[in-house]
């Protein structure tokens, strides 16, 4: 125990210099010592949170897992997951078909709402809210186990753009804990999509002013909110508070205010 | 997906549709998870193609299997990396005279091994007594003793000591008994 002791105080840093330098010592010269305190130090490391417990460089392991990185097939698959990434996250290219059903959709509505209104106002903000509000790379609900799949099916009808149908759905499950910042998003979303912005607004800021993890994403969305309807300076003040406070999509929020 | 070692199977063979789905099913929510704890998109870009590539090398070499399901252990894979990450960060903020530029597949190729050592504690950890790992638990966190003993209504600080050092024995032995042990310490 007396060694546990020592090692103990050595990794919470509790050793006096000259203790600390005689157990430097001993570390060297006496291994069943050092192998005691490399367990200890990496149990330590690995099971505390805020730690990580990192290998030694340059073993015979370590260089056979290099070996196959350096292989042809795995630079392969390097490729093929830099590509996936890209076309995953860009905005441009990942969109494909439903991209293109999105623009039928704005198209429609402009068709209902007569061409003068949008051809001329900013139809720049309407397609930099489209470029920014990556409608299909909201997170999904479709893993969620039992009760919580009628919002699969609500997002199922959101991705459609039957958004009043999706409405009713998230309206009735508004008040459950789990996936509520995410159901505030939607929520919001689909009223955006209606053109109710009353609503969406509401949806967004009940999400900012939740105490949820996500609530500083509420900001983001109700910046876009503001951008759909024109009001540029107040888009531009919400996402100077983004990135100031580094809420969620900081980076995005400053490109954007860039393009404004 | 029942068969856990079909998307390790994928990404060996490069399957590119596979791979995209492994992207749609996992990515968001390990980006959200990374962006919640002091990283960016970017990091979680990274992190997220470092850790297929961690199983793709470690599936490569030893054909290993996966207890969980597949999501859960690429989840637990890019928590790791990222504390990886953020503790690699630390040590090159206070050890600023060694920085050293280390390249990418060096970093994947130790990651490996220290996902395996990581994986061997947890599970040894998972085999103890539920006291002996709530204690523990609290032991590594560098919690202090006097805590420890309020939390577990111990008598004195000596009481809980000793009890640290007995699960710490019981700990540490499963750990060497274990063959993967003696892989991971005689390299």
């Amino acid at each position: 125990m007396k060694d546990d002791i020592l090692i103990d105080n050595y990794l919470r840093g509790l050793l006096s210099k000259d203790e600390e330098q005689s157990f430097l010592k001993r570390l060297k010269s006496d291994i069943d010592f050092n192998e005691k305190f490399q367990l200890e130090k990496q149990l330590f490391d690995a099971l505390d949170e805020e730690s990580w417990s990192f290998a030694e460089r340059n073993t015979n392991e370590a260089n056979e897992y290099l070996e196959i990185l350096n292989s042809k097939d795995i630079k392969n698959l390097k490729k093929t997951l830099a590509e996936t990434s890209t076309g995953f996250n860009s905005k441009k290219t990942n969109t494909g078909n439903k991209r293109f059903f999105y623009y039928l959709a704005a198209a429609s509505i402009i068709v209902l709402l007569g061409f003068q209104m949008f051809f001329n106002q900013n139809i720049s903000n309407q397609d930099l809210y489209e470029e920014y509000v990556g409608l299909n790379d909201l997170p999904s609900f479709v893993s969620r186990s039992d009760g919580s799949n009628k919002l699969a099916n609500a997002q199922e009808l959101f991705e459609k753009g039957q958004y009043a149908d999706a409405l009713d759905i998230f309206n009735v499950f508004e008040s459950q804990i789990e996936n509520r910042s995410n159901l505030l998003i939607y929520k919001g979303l689909s009223y955006v999509e209606l053109e109710d912005y009353e609503n969406a607004e509401q949806a967004f800021n009940d999400l900012v002013t939740s105490d949820l993890l996500d609530a500083e994403k509420g900001y983001w969305y109700k910046a876009l909110l503001y951008l759909k309807q024109d009001k540029v300076l107040e888009t531009e003040g919400i996402l100077e508070t983004i990135v100031s406070e580094n809420f969620f999509n900081s980076k995005k929020a400053r490109d954007l205010l860039k393009e404004l | 997906m029942t068969d856990n070692s079909f998307f390790l199977k994928a990404l060996i063979a490069n399957d590119s549709k596979a791979i995209k789905d492994i992207y749609k099913a996992n990515f968001f929510k390990v980006r959200s998870f990374i962006v919640k704890n002091r990283g960016q998109e970017q990091d979680a870009e990274d992190i997220f193609q470092k850790a297929l590539l961690q199983l793709a090398v470690r599936y490569k070499k030893e054909k290993f299997i996966i207890n969980t399901s597949f999501e859960a252990y690429l989840f637990t894979v890019c928590k790791n990396l990222w504390r990886r990450e953020l503790n690699t960060n630390k040590i090159r903020v206070t050890n600023n005279d060694n920085l050293e530029l280390k390249d990418d597949n060096e970093d994947i190729a130790l990651a490996v091994l220290e996902q395996k050592r990581w994986e061997l504690f947890t599970e040894s950890l998972d085999l103890i007594s539920e006291n002996c790992k709530q204690i523990l638990k609290l032991f590594f966190a560098k919690t202090a003793y006097a805590e420890i003993m309020e939390r577990f209504n111990y008598n004195s600080e000596t009481v809980v000591r000793q009890r640290v050092f007995k699960c710490k024995n019981s700990l540490k032995a499963i750990v060497r008994n274990d063959k993967r042990y003696k892989a991971l310490t005689e390299l």
